[in-house]
Parts: structure tokens; sequence; C-alpha cells
């Protein structure tokens, strides 16, 4: 009786990494491997045209870090990290991964990770991780899916974000991006020291602000560096007023 | 702690400095004919003794006015009005045992030349006493302060060393090591070599970065066996051009200058780079100075944001006390190349024509 193939998929930038992990999966015949990826970027374009059963990520690559393929494809299952960095176990732990292999890493261990994996495959294991283990580290980067293509937007460069609807919009520079995304969920990534919610539907960089306008009693408006005006609602103003 | 009640010995020693300055009065009271030998030795003897124990406390009049060149009159004063009062106090004393003298006729002649010299003498013993006490109290603060000199040596030389072992990146070791774990399936011999080059590299670092100084070309040659133990790493995505003309060959620099600084080229750069690309270093003399660039691309303004600046700012540490302002690293970012260039002095001798 054939045993179903398990399509698995490589995910490291250095060459020789996906080689030793070729290597250890030749001796399992119910395992083929259909794509190597040498980036992020390739591996988020695999992981949504492909939908592998299995995923071998590296985390520290060019472009896009293995955790930031998972938030964009929104993988939460058949996760394996390899990686010579121990401080991400936790938050490979949060992003449900199966397992986290330690470079470098013995045939045996790499053995009970894959029969692991060969058990959990299908389930989306939805642990809740209790809050006092998340890690609180702010992120440093936005990334925003549009097609094929990936935007990465360093938080230093967004000016504010608006509520609209479904998504929110992230103004940089002149540019605006879509985001499938609530305020409020954002609100949490960023860093509460240089981003401030003044309004139910605005977000906005404190750097940015050039001064605050009082226009009637308890309605003022915050006049951004570029002239662009974005409104200040009361709790909003006791938010900034703790920043400045 | 008191230095002459500290130990027995010192105390002997005081005894018989007063024994003798006893032994002179004796000898001024017998030829100034205010009393025969008898007399002279029975009134100055156990008076000067007694003065020697009233000196004692000299050593807390000069610790409590310490030596500052901002209050030196005070302390002139402090000593002078002491060493009077002691020395008044001591005639009294004289005084009295000559009353008891002259009780078993032993008494000396107690004029007003009597009492007049020996407030002066009194007055000048106390303000000597004083004066080496102060002088001890230097001798001592300057032995205290060269073992702090010392200690602090010690110390900044340990804090020096524990960081530059901390500044290699231990995740260079374990990926090095998953490489050579990659390659012993496929190219045995590879893995041997890179295995070589990994000692290599940090035995050297080891034994280098307990030296104070070294060549450049030892640091150089630091930085070859880790480029090429990345190379292997990183495959084709690294080429690395290295180029040290060889009059600049002896230049000396503290350890560890230019290696991290090619660490950061290669995480912060090739390895943030799809395609990778070249890390070109090179090293050129300008006058006084020794000029080291290190060149490597890279893929954004943001790949550079963390981490790179405390490297750079160890670096910075590391030679602003080595040469003070002459020396300095820049860095720049100029259309995605990073280019950091470490200027250090060199002395005429250094560069070989």
């Amino acid at each position: 009786m054939n045993t179903p193939q398990l399509r698995v998929i490589i995910v490291d930038d250095e060459a020789l990494a996906r080689q030793l992990i070729r290597e250890y999966l030749a001796s399992h015949t119910d395992i083929s491997v259909i794509e190597e990826c040498a980036n992020g970027f390739e591996a988020v374009k695999a992981i949504t045209e492909i939908h592998p059963d299995l995923v071998f990520l590296d985390i520290q690559m060019p472009k896009l870090s293995g955790f930031e393929v998972l938030e964009l494809t929104q993988r939460k299952h058949g996760v394996i990290f390899t990686t010579a960095y121990d401080q991400y176990a936790l938050k490979a732990f949060e992003v449900h991964a199966l397992d986290y292999l330690l470079k470098p890493f013995s045939r045996e261990r790499f053995d009970a990770a894959l029969a692991h994996a060969r058990q959990h495959i299908q389930d989306a294991i939805t642990w809740e991780v209790p809050s006092s283990l998340t890690s609180d580290k702010k992120t440093e980067r936005i990334l925003i899916r549009d097609g094929v293509q990936v935007h990465v937007i360093p938080v230093t460069q967004i000016d504010y974000i608006e509520a609209q609807d479904d998504y929110i919009a992230i103004y940089t520079a002149g540019k605006c991006y879509l985001k499938t995304q609530t305020l409020a969920d954002i609100e949490k990534q960023l860093d509460p020291s240089r981003f401030v919610r003044i309004h139910r539907s605005y977000i906005v960089h404190v750097e940015r602000i050039a001064r605050i306008e009082l226009y009637a009693k308890d309605s003022r408006t915050a006049i951004l560096r570029d002239g662009k005006q974005i409104p200040i609602s009361r709790s909003g103003y006791d938010h900034i007023k703790q920043l400045l | 702690m008191h230095p002459v009640l500290g130990n027995i010995r010192s105390l002997a020693w005081y005894a018989l400095v007063w024994l003798f300055a006893g032994v002179l009065i004796a000898k001024l009271i017998y030829f100034t004919g205010r009393g025969d030998w008898a007399q002279a030795f029975a009134f100055a003897i156990p008076l000067t003794l007694v003065y020697g124990f009233i000196n004692l406390s000299a050593y807390y009049v000069s610790r409590s006015s310490p030596l500052a060149s901002d209050r030196r009159l005070r302390v002139v004063l402090t000593a002078l009005f002491n060493a009077m009062l002691t020395a008044c106090f001591w005639l009294a004393l004289a005084m009295g045992w000559n009353v008891i003298l002259h009780e078993w006729q032993t008494a000396i002649v107690m004029d007003t030349g009597t009492t007049m010299i020996m407030i002066v003498v009194g007055t000048v013993l106390y303000l000597l006493s004083i004066a080496i006490y102060y002088v001890m109290m230097m001798a001592r603060q300057a032995e205290q302060a060269k073992q702090n000199e010392l200690q602090s040596a010690v110390l900044s030389r340990d804090a020096e060393l524990r960081m530059l072992r901390a500044q290699i990146d231990p995740h260079f070791l374990f990926n090095s090591l998953n490489s050579i774990s990659a390659l012993t399936h496929s190219d045995p011999d590879g893995a041997r070599r890179m295995t070589v080059e990994l000692a290599a590299f940090f035995r050297q670092t080891l034994a280098l970065a307990q030296k104070p100084l070294i060549t450049l070309r030892e640091e150089w040659n630091l930085c070859e066996h880790f480029l090429s133990v990345e190379k292997v790493r990183f495959g084709n995505r690294l080429t690395v051009e290295m180029m040290l003309p060889e009059q600049l060959y002896d230049i000396l620099l503290p350890p560890m200058l230019i290696q991290p600084l090619a660490e950061n080229a290669v995480k912060h750069g090739i390895a943030q780079c799809v395609e990778g690309g070249t890390i070109r270093i090179h090293a050129l003399t300008d006058g006084p100075y020794a000029h080291i660039v290190i060149e490597n691309p890279m893929e954004d303004e943001s790949s550079y944001s963390e981490g790179t600046h405390i490297g750079l700012d160890n670096i910075r540490k590391r030679i602003q006390n080595q040469y003070g302002r002459d020396a300095r690293l820049t860095t720049e970012k100029q259309n995605r190349l990073f280019v950091a260039k470490l200027s250090i002095p060199v002395s005429p001798g250094e560069v070989s024509a």
C-alpha cells in the first residue's frame, strides 16, 4: 500500500543548510521536496501557490524573516523552524510551530521532529499562549501584501494610520497602503511611545506632529509636518498629553 | 589606626628617639649651668618621655585637618595653636615635677630663660611631630593611589578582554558548524578545510586578544580567516576583495578593530541581500594617518538600524582609549553601499618605505 506523499518545501538562505535538510529527508520515502526557497519572498509565493504540507523555515533571511512569512501567508500549521538563534523559541510557540530545530542539529533530532510533524501535520493547533509569556517587543516594520508583491514599510516611515471600514490605510511620505487589519490590532503592534491613538479612526506618529491647534472647547486638531490635519478626540488628547 | 601605637616595634623605636631627645635636653641644662648631671637627667628624661607620649596626639591633629591647597592657612594655624597649647601644658608639668624634685634636692634652676626655652622646644617638637605625621600620611596616600591605579588598570584590561570575547557573535559558530555538518556528506574535504579555517580563526582571536597591540597584518589575517569561513557558508553570494599594501604590514593597532567591521558587513550586508555581493576591505596611508575602508552592499536603510550601533560604539570607545581624538570611525550609506572607514594615526617608523 502506498503511503500518501508529504509535500515539503525548504526555506533557508544558505544553500548548504538546505542541502543538509534535503540529505536528512532523503531516507524518508514518504517525503517529496517540491520546492527550495532562498528568501522570504520566494517562501511567501511558494506557500500561497502550492500549499505544502510541511515547511522547514529559517528565521533570519534577507527581505522577510520566517515570522514575517507566516504573518503574510497566515499559515498556522505544518511549520518547523530551523535556526541558529535560540531566542525565538517562545515566539515560534506563539505562531504554532510544530518544532524548533537549533542549528546544527543531529539526524536523530531531525527525525524526531519529522515524526512529530507526521502526526500533527493537519492540525492547526490553536493553543492559547498566556499573555505573561507573549513577547512584548514592538514591530519594526509593517508588511503589506499586494497581489504577488510584498511591501515592507519600516515603522519610522509611517506618518499616520487611518481606519477605513474593514481595513486600515497606512500613510508614508505621500504614499498610501491599504491593509486588512483593524486599527486596534495594529495599535498593539506599535510602540506606544511613538504611535498614539488620537482618535477612534486615527493613529499618528508622534514625531510627525508639527503642532496642535485648539478650535473650540474640547475640539483640537493635530497639524502634521506636511500640513495634513487630523482630528483629536477628547480621550485622544489625554493620550497625547502624556507623551508631549 | 595610629601608626606608632599600632605595633610594639615602632613604639620601642619611638621611645628611643624621645629618650635621645631627653639626653640632649639634659645636656642643655647642664651646659647652661642650671643644674649638675644628676639634676639635669632627673628633670629631663621623665619629662621628655611623657612629652613623647603626649606628642602621639599630634597624629590626630594632622588627621583632623588634612593637607589641602585651599586650606593652607588653616592647617598652619591649627598646628601652631595645638603645638603651643601642648608646650604650655608640658611647661606646667615640668614646673610641678621640679617642685617634687625640690623635695629630693635634685631640682634644677627654673628661671625665665628655662621657661622660654621649654616653650620654644616644646612647640618645635610638637610641630615636628605633626609634620612627620603629615609626611607619613602622604606616603600612605601615594601608596594607596598607586595600588588603586594598578587595580583599575587590571580591571579595565579585564573588561576589555571580556568585551572582545563577547564581541564575536556565537551564531557565527553555530551557523558554521551547520555548514560543516552539511559538507561532511557531500564534500568531506570541504568540511575539513572549513573546520581548519574555523579553528585558525578562533585560535588567532584568543591569542591576539591578549595583546595590547598587534600588527595590521595580523588583524588582516584574522579577517581573512573569518571571511573564508563565511564564504563557505554563503557560497557564491559572497565575494571578498582584500588589499593591504606591503608597506602597511607593520602598523600597530589594538586587536579586533577591523574584524567586527567585517562581521557587520556579512551580518547586516551580505546576509540581508538576496543576490549577495562583494565585501571590499583595503588600507591606505595619507600623511600621518592610516585609513582602513570596509565596503559592503546593503539591501535597504532598515537593515542597518539595529544591532550595528553597539558594535560601532564599542570600536569608537576603544580607539578613543588608545588614540584620543586622533582616531575616528565614520560610516556612510551611499547608493545601497555601506562604507565604514577607520582612521588611525601612524608614526613615521611604522610605515616601511
